[in-house]
């Protein structure tokens, strides 16, 4: 058989380093990843129960681009408060709560 | 179909590597695209959805918000075991990928040419894990990721999804056997020449 001396680099290449980078990157924001993941669910699911909504309506509604729709309900969108606001009026549900100070 | 390397050990034949299918018309490659959709709550909600039965009939105490959190918890557990296998498997040259792959078939006890493959969270870790990435073992820590999706359902041709999945670890093997591929020098020589 014939034998081949590589001259490939030992390691990540760049399609690995991409998905170890995000895999570090989700680590690390692990906490308003999940928050965001939340708030796209309810909003799903918003959007499942009403009559009439879809995400281009919601566009409409919040004055964003489909495509900005789109980003938040896959969940890995870090929202504003302004945003989560708009979203909450325009579906007309609470997506986050908060509880009474002792 | 083009292959993407992920991880390179310098020589497949000596330190493996992971390695990941791209489809015609597809702009990402499999491996790539299964930790897209796993973390796309769209694509979660519409899945388990669509299979609500199939979840509820196996998993009845779950709903479709908590399929999804098992579903983070799952990613993140093969994630990680990825990224260690890698560091200490194919670099170092244990047995990182191949205690990380089981045969895809539960009736194969033994290792076989271009062997069918699957990969899944820990037992230990996670209970009744769902999630499932395909592959087709070359050789020793060497795997050529071909897809991946969940499992609801005993047999994986008892899903429509899953019955894809069937058909792409088949078309990965004949591709890898059209190029004369059945070892790590194999695969070396191929990237030798061009892929193309």
């Amino acid at each position: 058989m014939k034998m081949i001396k590589t001259k490939r680099k030992p390691g990540l290449t760049n399609e690995g380093r991409q998905w170890a980078t995000a895999v570090d990157y989700r680590a690390k924001n692990k906490k308003w990843l999940d928050y965001s993941g939340k708030i796209a669910l309810r909003v799903l699911s918003a959007i499942d129960s009403t009559e009439g909504m879809n995400q281009k309506k919601l566009a409409e509604l919040m004055e964003v681009s489909p495509q900005q729709v789109s980003k938040i309900v896959s969940g890995n969108e870090n929202l504003t408060l302004e945003t989560i606001a708009k979203l909450s009026s325009a579906l007309g549900v609470e997506l986050i709560s908060f509880s009474k100070i002792k | 179909m083009k292959l993407i390397t992920i991880f390179d050990s310098g020589d497949f034949s000596e330190g493996g590597g992971l390695l990941s299918v791209l489809f015609e018309q597809s702009e990402k490659d499999e491996f790539q695209l299964f930790f897209d959709k796993m973390r796309n709550r769209q694509w979660l909600f519409d899945f388990f959805k669509y299979y609500n039965s199939e979840l509820l009939m196996f998993y009845p105490n779950e709903t479709i918000e908590t399929a999804i959190d098992k579903t983070q918890e799952e990613i993140d557990v093969i994630e990680n075991s990825l990224l260690h296998a890698f560091r200490d498997g194919v670099v170092r040259n244990n047995n990182g990928l191949d205690q990380l792959f089981r045969p895809l078939h539960n009736y194969e006890y033994s290792i076989r040419e271009l062997q069918k493959s699957k990969t899944k969270a820990s037992k230990h870790l996670i209970r009744n894990p769902w999630c499932r990435l395909y592959a087709i073992r070359i050789e020793k820590n060497l795997f050529v990721i071909t897809g991946g999706g969940i499992k609801l359902s005993d047999k994986m041709n008892q899903m429509a999804h899953l019955n894809l999945e069937l058909k792409k670890v088949s078309m990965t093997q004949s591709f890898l056997r059209a190029n004369s591929i059945v070892t790590g020098q194999d695969l070396n020589e191929f990237y030798e020449n061009d892929q193309d």
